[in-house]
């Protein structure tokens, strides 16, 4: 639905469970996003496809699509709010798919989809304060930095900040016209 | 329940409602209050109340805020069953008689001990918004620090205001010594 130059974003299917089942087993995936680490049986996989699937009012979720296979998950929240305040979420379980700038490719595309197709008026997410390759990316996607909660989240180990961020759509637009002016 | 130097934090009771319901009728407490303005009905401020009874038990701590021998508004700490002893802070004062004395602080300072000293808390949290500037004040001069400033997200009173993070960490709390 959503086309990069590398990527796809589409709706999950059903042979994509098997993978996100094995990207659910990886402990360190879980801190890097905040999840609570657990055992997660073939069931949860099936439930979460099964959530993405149902029509839902508030949520845009995405498969992404990488090197011809499912590579992980990303979503907007909040779709349809009032005062276009969008929540932007993205998961790459597929560790062989990392450090390759698939992730700044995904989140540029639901920043077009999210300020150009749906008209939010801001955009943002949570990302915990170890989780430096995310910074990295949300930042060159144009990300701005609003504060950190102070050991909010607990992470492998020791009590971590949460990292706020949000772009708003005046600044996406004005990264835009830059893009295009550059590409010129 | 708590005893302060102006007020007294203690159980909600039925006979507070009518006074809730009065404050409720006060539009830029809405706005004050990060909440949507709209009529609010006597009906709602009961099943307010009986929310409060009845989740008191459960994820959170209600409290009617008692000065003079009067309801003059109600606060809560949240968050009581989940994990790593964050608590969240939320605080009223409905009755505008009692604005700008003090009686925030005081209030403030007595949901800290009860949630670092009697819950355990590691980390108290709160959100309020960058045009709450009363609200503020409080809450620095009670130890919370600012911590983050969601950019845009309320809409208050004709512009999209910042919302505020703030916490205090256990470590930070003086014990409720001033």
């Amino acid at each position: 639905m959503l086309k990069g130059e590398r990527v796809l974003l589409r709706p999950m299917q059903q042979e994509d469970i098997a993978r996100q089942h094995a990207f659910n087993q990886d402990v360190q995936l879980a801190g890097l996003e905040c999840r609570t680490a657990r055992p997660a049986p073939l069931e949860k996989a099936q439930a979460f496809y099964e959530m993405r699937v149902k029509p839902a009012d508030h949520l845009a979720p995405f498969a992404i699509e990488a090197e011809g296979q499912y590579i992980g998950h990303c979503e907007l929240w909040n779709v349809g709010d009032r005062y276009g305040n969008l929540a932007l979420t993205i998961s790459i379980g597929a560790r062989a798919c990392w450090g390759k700038g698939y992730g700044r490719e995904v989140v540029r595309l639901l920043l077009g989809y999210g300020f150009h197709y749906l008209g939010a008026r801001r955009i943002h997410l949570e990302v915990q304060a170890k989780n430096e390759r995310a910074l990295r990316c949300f930042r060159a996607c144009g990300f701005v930095e609003e504060g950190r909660l102070r050991k909010e989240v607990w992470v492998e180990g020791e009590y971590t900040d949460l990292v706020r961020m949000s772009l708003l759509g005046e600044e996406w637009a004005a990264s835009e016209k830059e893009a295009a002016y550059v590409a010129r | 329940m708590l005893q302060g130097e102006k007020t007294i934090l203690r159980e909600m009771r039925a006979e507070d409602v009518l006074r809730q319901h009065e404050f409720d009728q006060d539009i830029e407490l809405y706005g004050l209050d990060s909440s949507f303005p709209r009529p609010s009905s006597l009906e709602q401020a009961q099943a307010a109340y009986e929310d409060s009874v009845k989740n008191a038990d459960e994820d959170s701590a209600w409290f009617a805020i008692e000065a003079d021998g009067k309801y003059i508004g109600n606060c809560c700490l949240m968050g009581l069953n989940r994990p790593h002893g964050i608590l969240e802070l939320g605080i009223v004062i409905g009755d505008r008689q009692y604005w700008g004395s003090g009686y925030g602080r005081d209030a403030t300072k007595l949901l800290l001990r009860c949630g670092f000293h009697y819950l355990g808390a590691r980390r108290i949290v709160l959100t309020t918004h960058a045009r709450n500037e009363r609200a503020i004040r409080c809450y620095r001069a009670c130890g919370f620090v600012e911590e983050c400033r969601p950019r845009q997200v309320l809409w208050i009173e004709g512009e999209y205001v910042d919302l505020v993070n703030m916490s205090i960490l256990r470590e930070e709390w003086n014990g409720g010594t001033s």
